[in-house]
């Protein structure tokens, strides 16, 4: 792109005591604000959400930011962030583009179950549903709703249909994906969550995903008000969960953004905000960016 | 528009605001937790408290603040400064920019200022309302736990302060006892030296009062480093088994000859009952009799004092002694027995110049009874007399064997020939007047200057004793001793005798001193009794 960037990494991504915001004003002094900002971090570090609130610290809503979380869907954390000076565990890549952008964000997973709280929680791991064992309270709620009864064996294959909701007084749910269950019951998401927080269960089909992530295409082409390059920062989770009709998902994006060149990554957790309002983490999200 | 699952769904972020308020005491840590989740569950492109003033306090995101959030922070405050705050809002819709502003107030603090892309509601503006006394609260909190620590750390650094000053007195007390005492050693040794030496009437005389004059001032000295030993918490009690007759009888002997020049008499009345043995300071228990018959003596010319020693009580576990010291006389007036044991007081303006003392007698005299777990009274009447009573709680024990007492120094010292001793003293005077006692006693001597040059010359040489000086140039008493007896032990030697002649003398230092190797400490000013008496022990 025949835009100037300038990139920076910040490592240690699961240090519990780095001051992030220090670490990105130290990291950019000097630095000319720029209107967009692309952020790609280590998907399965333990403090993604800290980088995420330095980044809106430091920078506010003025900048628009757009990216995501690399790493393997073996689930084991192992050196996945490129840059020019290699590739790197636990860390991110943060890069100031000196290029405007308009973004859309959707998902299209609808609420079925209301208001579990999450009583026990440990960065992006959920100890207790309501006082009790997470997966115990999880699998009861699936289970009502799943052709297919949930067990620790086949977790990852149907809890890809039922991610939690975390609630924002408007807008959108921002999706958190369970992708694991531990030997004690407690489990494993990708980016954290809050202790005390109520969540939704969500679910959707594939023709709701699809929708949804057309619609996103087509808000993010109306702002931009053009039909410059593209960028369609995609779940890798909703890849999964589409399977084969991904295609159509993809197609959707590039015809209602009516992009002329579209590009993309397939991404471990979205990282995006227009300026509408706060910066944030999602999982099983579609992120438009046109140029 | 709301409905009732929106009414549900705001409680429940509410609830989680609510939560995310109060978790810590260190105000930054609070402020970015709250206003961070506040950003996050109402999609806030700014959250920003700020004071009564119109200071920010604390601005998500931290460089998002402009002048159009001051002024409308200051609008919505209605400066001027200090105007009282109602249970205030105010709204702003800015449609240039599409942004909405809200100010909530944080009472006794300031406003809270949300900016939002979407305004919010009446109902949701008032529902947040107990969520901005729950931050307030919390600001309050952390001020004041930030007030308790500045205080803590006001207190440790004062403490700190204060243990400095006290080591500070500590060193200053140790070296004016060296450096009085050390002058005065040269003085009242010379002239117990001169004294044996042929000399006319006149010049007896003279001596005498020259003498008489040393000892005073060694009395002052004494005094005001004891006063300023109690001062600092550095005068340790020795409690030890002390036969009580004894003392009162030697006390009351010395006393009666001090009085004969002036015509007043001093006797002892002693109850039969009395314990013969006690547990207690034999040093302090003199020093205050001492010190409470002197008074008696000088203030009744030509008339009579008797110390009453009366058991108060005998059971085993409740044991006291009242110590009387009554005298007949000048008095002293009402107004100043008040304040007689003060320090820096004494009767009358006049009784410095016409019977000397410092002042600080009594007010020693009362800690010293103090610290052996006593009380002191006095009462009085101008012109017939003084009283002082001591309550002495004390621990009867079994009577001790007790050494034949160290006889008087015969007009002719003891002799020790054939032996050699390495004194070790860097002060010139010091030297000579060890030159002048060891000659006497026939007794074979180097001299050294410094703690280095005493160890060159115990390598060199075998001595049967060292006197070790403590406070040296190059290299002190303590480290001299130290080296000279690892060398000695490195090479199979006998350990030689070393024994410290010292001004220092407070509490601890005779416990270093054995530490390091020491067998004795003699302290400065001489007294030729104790010199002697460690010289047979050391040289047999």
């Amino acid at each position: 792109m025949p835009h100037a960037l300038t990139v920076r990494r910040v490592d240690g991504l699961s240090d519990p005591g780095t001051d992030f915001a220090a670490v990105l004003e130290h990291a950019f002094e000097g630095v000319a604000d720029q209107p967009t900002i692309l952020v790609f971090v280590d998907g399965l570090a333990k403090r993604i959400a800290g980088l995420i609130d330095a980044l809106f610290d430091v920078f506010g809503t003025e900048p628009h930011f757009l990216g995501g979380g690399a790493g393997s869907l073996s689930f084991v954390q192992k050196p996945c962030v490129l840059s020019n000076t290699g590739v790197h565990a636990d860390a991110a890549v943060i890069g100031l583009l000196e290029a405007h952008s308009m973004l859309g964000v959707g998902h299209g997973w609808i609420p079925v179950v209301r208001d579990m709280q999450l009583t026990s929680v440990d960065r992006n791991v959920i100890r207790q549903i309501d006082y009790r064992p997470a997966f115990e309270v999880y699998a009861e709620r699936v289970n009502a709703l799943s052709s297919t009864p949930i067990t620790p064996e086949n977790f990852f294959q149907v809890a890809q249909a039922f991610p939690f909701g975390i609630n924002k007084l408007a807008g959108e749910h921002v999706v958190r994906d369970p992708i694991a269950v531990t030997p004690d019951g407690a489990l494993v998401c990708v980016g954290e969550l809050n202790q005390g927080e109520f969540v939704d269960l969500l679910t959707a089909s594939p023709d709701q995903l699809i929708a949804a992530a057309g619609e996103t295409a087509r808000r993010a082409a109306r702002s931009a008000g053009g039909n410059g390059p593209t960028l369609f920062i995609d779940c890798i989770s909703r890849a999964l969960f589409l399977g084969d009709r991904l295609t159509e998902e993809v197609a959707a994006v590039e015809t209602l953004s009516g992009a002329q060149a579209l590009f993309g990554a397939m991404v471990l957790g979205e990282i995006a905000n227009s300026g509408s309002g706060y910066l944030e983490f999602y999982n099983k999200t579609s992120v438009v960016a046109t140029f | 528009m709301f409905t009732r699952d929106d009414g549900t769904l705001r409680m429940r972020v509410l609830y989680e605001m609510a939560m995310a308020i109060g978790n810590s005491l260190e105000l930054d840590v609070a402020l970015r937790e709250a206003l961070g989740v506040i950003a996050r569950k109402l999609d806030c492109l700014l959250v920003a408290v700020f004071d009564s003033d119109a200071s920010p306090l604390r601005v998500l995101p931290s460089r998002g603040l402009q002048e159009r959030h001051r002024k409308f922070a200051q609008t919505c405050l209605g400066l001027p400064h200090g105007t009282a705050l109602p249970h205030r809002r105010g709204d702003e819709f800015d449609a240039a920019l599409g942004t909405s502003l809200h100010a909530l107030s944080l009472p006794a603090i300031g406003i809270l200022v949300l900016e939002r892309r979407h305004p919010l509601d009446d109902i949701t503006l008032t529902a947040l309302e107990p969520i901005c006394s729950k931050l307030a609260s919390s600001i309050q909190s952390c001020r004041s736990n930030a007030r308790l620590i500045e205080q803590e750390r006001f207190l440790k650094s004062t403490i700190e302060a204060l243990t400095q000053a006290q080591k500070a007195k500590d060193m200053f007390l140790a070296n004016m006892s060296h450096e009085l005492r050390t002058p005065l050693n040269g003085v009242l040794g010379f002239l117990d030296q001169l004294q044996a030496t042929p000399l006319t009437g006149v010049q007896q005389e003279y001596l005498s009062i020259v003498q008489q004059s040393a000892r005073s001032l060694l009395g002052i000295i004494n005094d005001i480093l004891d006063f300023a030993k109690i001062e600092s918490g550095r005068l340790a009690i020795e409690a030890i088994p002390v036969n009580l007759h004894e003392l009162f009888e030697s006390l009351v002997r010395l006393h009666d000859a001090q009085g004969a020049a002036q015509g007043t008499s001093v006797r002892l009345v002693i109850a039969a009952d009395t314990p013969a043995w006690i547990q207690t300071d034999p040093l302090r228990l003199r020093q205050v009799l001492g010190n409470l018959l002197s008074n008696a003596v000088k203030f009744s010319p030509g008339g009579h004092v008797v110390l009453q020693v009366t058991p108060v009580s005998q059971e085993p576990s409740d044991m006291s002694l009242k110590l009387e010291v009554q005298d007949t006389g000048i008095g002293i007036p009402a107004d100043k027995l008040t304040h007689i044991f003060d320090p820096f007081t004494q009767a009358d303006e006049s009784t410095t110049r016409r019977f000397g003392g410092t002042g600080l007698g009594l007010a020693i005299t009362r800690s010293l009874v103090d610290m052996l777990g006593g009380s002191i009274q006095a009462s009085s009447v101008p012109g017939q007399g003084s009283c002082f009573t001591i309550l002495l709680p004390v621990q009867r024990v079994e009577p001790r064997q007790v050494e034949a007492p160290t006889p008087k120094a015969p007009a002719a010292p003891p002799r020790f020939p054939g032996r050699r001793i390495l004194v070790v003293e860097d002060n010139v005077i010091n030297q000579r007047l060890m030159q002048a006692i060891l000659s006497r006693m026939e007794i074979g001597f180097d001299l050294a200057s410094d703690g280095e040059q005493a160890i060159e010359m115990a390598s060199s040489a075998r001595y049967d004793l060292i006197l070790m000086d403590i406070n040296m140039p190059r290299l002190d008493g303590e480290e001299a001793c130290r080296r000279i007896l690892h060398r000695q032990r490195s090479l199979g030697e006998l350990d030689t005798p070393i024994v410290a002649l010292t001004a220092n003398v407070l509490p601890g230092d005779r416990e270093r001193y054995a530490q390091v190797g020491m067998r004795e400490t003699l302290t400065k000013p001489l007294v030729m009794d104790q010199l002697i008496s460690v010289l047979k022990r050391q040289l047999g």
